[in-house]
């Protein structure tokens, strides 16, 4: 049983839901410990019927801060 | 010859009728009835009821004496403050765990024995060892003292020795053991010795949908989760199994969860018999996606 409050993703024994060794790839195990803080135990919940998916070609990624797959040059 | 006089059955010389054997294990089936010198003890009283005016509650009735309807499934919600619910562990070991709609959490009356009794297997409450320790079962009826309480104000009292059902040292925690113990008093510090009934019948409709505020989640509405590290990555059921973490994809619902009320577990929205889940029951440190189960791992 878990609960999700404040990006944390808890049980009722403290621990939280981790990205094993706090690497950002593909396939990595999930798993829980005690609570330290860092991005890696940090979660948001998205709900699928507000889900937006990702942007497609020629739309912004505004986290990124670029248009998908539109061509251009980087000027010194 | 006998005359009955004042809850005794008195012959000419003084003698009266008693049960054999003054013990725990007096009021039991097949006991023996004997004459003796009059005392004061109940196992020397008696009532005489005329047939004509016999009857014992039916299902659906109240008995009086023991504080219950006769077969009228109930839930038993723990005053502590979470208010969780009598339960089973292992199927044998009584327990308090959160609502999750299982079988093992539905109890009934039953009038011809005397018992409590699940609606999981039909065994009743049980004090292990006949008796001889303080933990809390259920087991093959018998209608042994050790199987037989009663309800009133709040407490389920064995009648024999008098203990109370609780939950040991008062722990409000997912899965803490029942015991009997000596009864505390009626006061706010006894919340693990108190208990509410609530009839099947009269409960609230389990929500299908809302937002659960304890738990932080919209009840079966599918959701990602997805970490905050930079690649946005989700949280992936992976062939009913582990638990990974991938690259979002669209419309795979491996990678959703939704929030079930029933059984308070976060499900997977395509292995929907499966939900996030403490590997070796808890005691590992990695998530899978296995069985729902409802323990706190």
């Amino acid at each position: 049983m878990f609960r999700y409050k404040d990006a944390f993703v808890t049980n009722e024994r403290g621990k939280v839901l981790e990205i094993q060794g706090s690497i950002d790839a593909e396939n990595r195990n999930i798993e829980v410990r005690n609570k330290h803080g860092r991005i890696n135990q940090q979660w948001d919940i998205i709900y699928a019927d507000e889900w937006k998916g990702e942007p497609g070609k020629g739309e912004l990624n505004e986290e990124i801060g670029l248009i998908v797959e539109r061509d251009f040059y980087i000027v010194s | 010859m006998f005359r009955y006089e004042n809850g005794f059955i008195v012959n000419e010389k003084g003698k009266v009728l008693e049960v054999q054997n003054q013990n725990l294990n007096t009021d039991a089936e097949q006991r023996n009835i004997q004459v003796n010198n009059r005392g004061s003890d109940i196992r020397q009283q008696w009532e005489v009821v005329y047939v004509d005016e016999y009857s014992e509650p039916k299902k659906g009735e109240l008995n009086e004496q023991f504080g219950l309807y006769v077969e009228r499934d109930f839930y038993i919600v723990s005053a502590l403050p979470s208010g969780r619910y009598i339960d089973l562990i292992n199927n044998r070991n009584m327990v308090i765990k959160t609502a999750n709609g299982r079988k093992t959490q539905v109890w009934y009356f039953h009038q011809q024995s005397k018992t409590i009794r699940t609606r999981y297997n039909n065994q009743s409450w049980d004090i292990k060892n006949a008796g001889r320790t303080r933990d809390m079962q259920i087991w093959s009826t018998n209608s042994g003292w050790f199987q037989v309480f009663q309800f009133s104000e709040g407490f389920f009292t064995n009648p024999t020795n008098n203990k109370v059902l609780e939950v040991t040292s008062s722990k409000d925690d997912e899965g803490s053991a029942l015991i009997v113990n000596s009864r505390n008093g009626n006061n706010a510090n006894n919340a693990n010795q108190k208990w509410k009934i609530v009839y099947v019948d009269k409960a609230q409709a389990i929500r299908t949908k809302g937002f659960n505020k304890e738990f932080g989640f919209h009840i079966n509405r599918p959701f990602y989760i997805r970490s905050r590290m930079p690649m946005k990555r989700v949280a992936e059921c992976h062939g009913a199994n582990n638990v990974w973490l991938k690259r979002w994809r669209k419309n795979t619902n491996a990678q959703q969860w939704y929030f079930d009320e029933v059984s308070k577990t976060l499900k997977n929205n395509h292995w929907k018999s499966h939900s996030l889940d403490i590997q070796s029951n808890g005691g590992s440190t990695n998530i899978r996606c296995t069985t729902t189960n409802s323990r706190w791992w």
